[in-house]
């Protein structure tokens, strides 16, 4: 019988598909009786799913997450620096 | 049609001095997302400029602009977490680590691997199926992830980035399939728990 803590390495190893048939039944008897392990379970696919959502909807970290006008201006002056450059060069 | 994705079609592209107001913005938060950082994403986002402008003549029109910035801006994200997760071994040994002082797991006796009392994981009052709309959420996930030792966000990063699998993760990283293993197991450990505490406050 697997404890928790190989149980939930399982749960993680499953999530990229490379977990062996064997050690998938072994898994999932734990989590029948475990409940702390199905809990584990849920809420980090939970999480993962949140993450992917966030990266794909960039909205997701507003307001924490804004690029100040001060920076963008900076940005601006070593692009346009970079531009000189590479036009001297040419 | 055809000539639209030839070299000779410039509509779509804009001038290198227009980047900033058109891209910068999303740019940024596509970066923050990943990196978690602030000043890291700042200069993540300038040196994507930067390069973009040396290798603007080898952008065709097979994407728009943006994506095509994309692409330079996520390979700049990758270099970042090659180089952090150079600069120092890849530790996963929790205990020896003081920053990280969580186990959640019994390490001795009769409930050996067992759930610690106090880490076992209780239930969160969400919706588990529908993503979180709620930005304060996503603040406290994306601290929650800035806590987590700096190589172990750079495999979890990686693995959550499009695109990568774990082999191609452990040959950016080298290190071992194993060891790629016990960091995914203990970040999501550490985020979970991180995100118990300081949003779902079940205890």
């Amino acid at each position: 019988m697997l404890n928790c803590e190989q149980a939930t390495f399982l749960v993680t190893k499953e999530t990229s598909g490379t977990i062996t048939f064997s050690e998938k039944i072994k898994m999932q008897f734990h989590l029948l009786v475990c409940k702390y392990c199905r809990l584990f379970k849920k809420q980090s696919t939970f999480l993962s799913e949140n993450i992917n959502h966030q990266h794909q909807h960039s909205d997701k970290c507003l307001p924490d997450c804004k690029l100040e006008d001060s920076r963008k201006a900076r940005m601006q002056e070593i692009l346009q620096a970079e531009l000189k450059k590479g036009s001297e060069e040419n | 049609m055809a000539n639209l994705s030839t070299h000779n079609s410039q509509h779509t592209k804009s001038e290198p001095s227009q980047w900033v107001e058109l891209y910068s913005d999303y740019l940024f938060v596509y970066a923050f997302a990943r990196v978690h950082k602030k000043e890291v994403a700042e200069d993540l986002v300038q040196d994507t400029f930067v390069s973009a402008i040396k290798a603007k003549d080898s952008f065709q029109q097979k994407s728009t602009e943006r994506t095509w910035l994309t692409s330079i801006l996520k390979n700049k994200i990758i270099d970042y977490y090659k180089k952090k997760s150079t600069q120092s071994e890849i530790s996963i040994g929790a205990d020896e680590d003081s920053e990280n002082p969580n186990t959640f797991f019994e390490t001795e006796g009769s409930r050996q691997g067992m759930w610690q009392v106090d880490a076992r994981p209780g239930f969160w009052d969400t919706d588990y199926k529908t993503p979180v709309e709620k930005i304060e959420f996503y603040t406290i996930l994306n601290q929650c992830l800035e806590n987590l030792p700096e190589q172990w966000a750079a495999v979890f990063t990686l693995k959550n980035m499009e695109d990568f699998d774990a082999q191609e993760i452990c040959k950016e990283l080298n290190i071992s399939s194993s060891n790629y293993w016990v960091i995914m197991h203990r970040s999501k450990l550490q985020l979970r728990d991180c995100m118990s505490k300081n949003w779902f406050a079940e205890k």
